[in-house]
């Protein structure tokens, strides 16, 4: 069975999520993505570390006010892994659900 | 997760994406301040067609601005957040027909005014009427509003891509 090109960053379940909350996004501040991930300001701010090196996520800071803010936004190669990514697992399924169906076809009947 | 997940790792991922895309849409508000301050523009523009009928001319002026001015600012990071927006939903998460559908209900509604018109209906302070009720209805139900709008986005674009198919 062929192995589809899954992408090694996005196998956390954390930073999938993380990107996916992103991907309906054309920016979001880092207190709203903390607070629907659930995540500490450290934590969230420790995988946005991991998620921008490669590029996939663009930080952006800045003031409203006296307060400073932080915007984060899915870069194009962020949603093209995204998509790259999806597309890997909708194949494993499918690989799962054909050999299945085959697997059944093949048994002898009772 | 594993290096190769199994087929059910790689469905519960998916059914995460598709979650965390539906949150996403579903999380979107802003300032109860900005509804409240619309409301009282929308209510002092049109009671003012009754009791200062010269007045008409800027008080849709003075919608039409403000409206613009409150789009204009959404578009950016910080006018966004200064409006109590934390995110902007991506357009191309929003699926073609619920725009169309949007669309569709827009005209609707501008031809059924424009049939309305010729028939000169007279209602006594009837501007000023629908005006506290348009208020009324943005102050209590703006935020059941725009979340019965984020469900619906979400229903159409389920109904459209579902297992986390972009």
């Amino acid at each position: 069975m062929a192995t589809p090109d899954l992408d090694p960053l996005l196998l956390d379940p954390t930073r999938l999520s993380i990107v996916a909350l992103l991907a309906s996004t054309e920016w979001a501040e880092f207190r709203w993505v903390r607070d629907l991930v659930g995540l500490s300001d450290s934590a969230l701010s420790k995988q946005i570390t991991n998620l921008a090196n490669p590029g996939y996520v663009e930080v952006k800071k800045g003031y409203v006010g006296k307060r400073p803010r932080t915007w984060l936004n899915l870069s194009d190669s962020g949603h093209q892994a995204l998509r790259a990514h999806v597309a890997a697992l909708n194949q494993i399924v499918e690989q799962s659900q054909r050999a299945g169906s085959t697997h059944r076809a093949e048994e002898p009947s009772a | 997760m594993v290096e190769h997940p199994s087929a059910e790792e790689a469905a519960r991922a998916l059914r995460d994406v598709d979650r965390r895309r539906d949150q996403a849409l579903g999380s979107l508000h802003g300032a109860k301040w900005v509804d409240l301050t619309f409301a009282l523009v929308i209510f002092l523009c049109l009671a003012s067609t009754d009791f200062l009928p010269s007045a008409a001319g800027w008080s849709g002026l003075t919608m039409a601005v403000l409206a613009l001015g409150y789009g204009l600012l959404l578009r950016t990071r910080r006018g966004a957040a200064w409006l109590g927006h934390s995110a902007r939903v991506d357009r191309s998460a929003i699926p073609p027909r619920f725009v169309l559908g949007v669309w569709l209900v827009f005209v609707a509604v501008c031809a059924a005014m424009f049939a309305v018109r010729p028939l000169h209906v007279q209602i006594p302070y009837g501007s000023t009427i629908m005006g506290a009720v348009l208020a009324i209805v943005l102050v209590v139900f703006g935020q059941h509003l725009r979340r019965g709008l984020a469900a619906l986005v979400r229903r159409s674009r389920s109904g459209g891509a579902a297992d986390g198919h972009a």
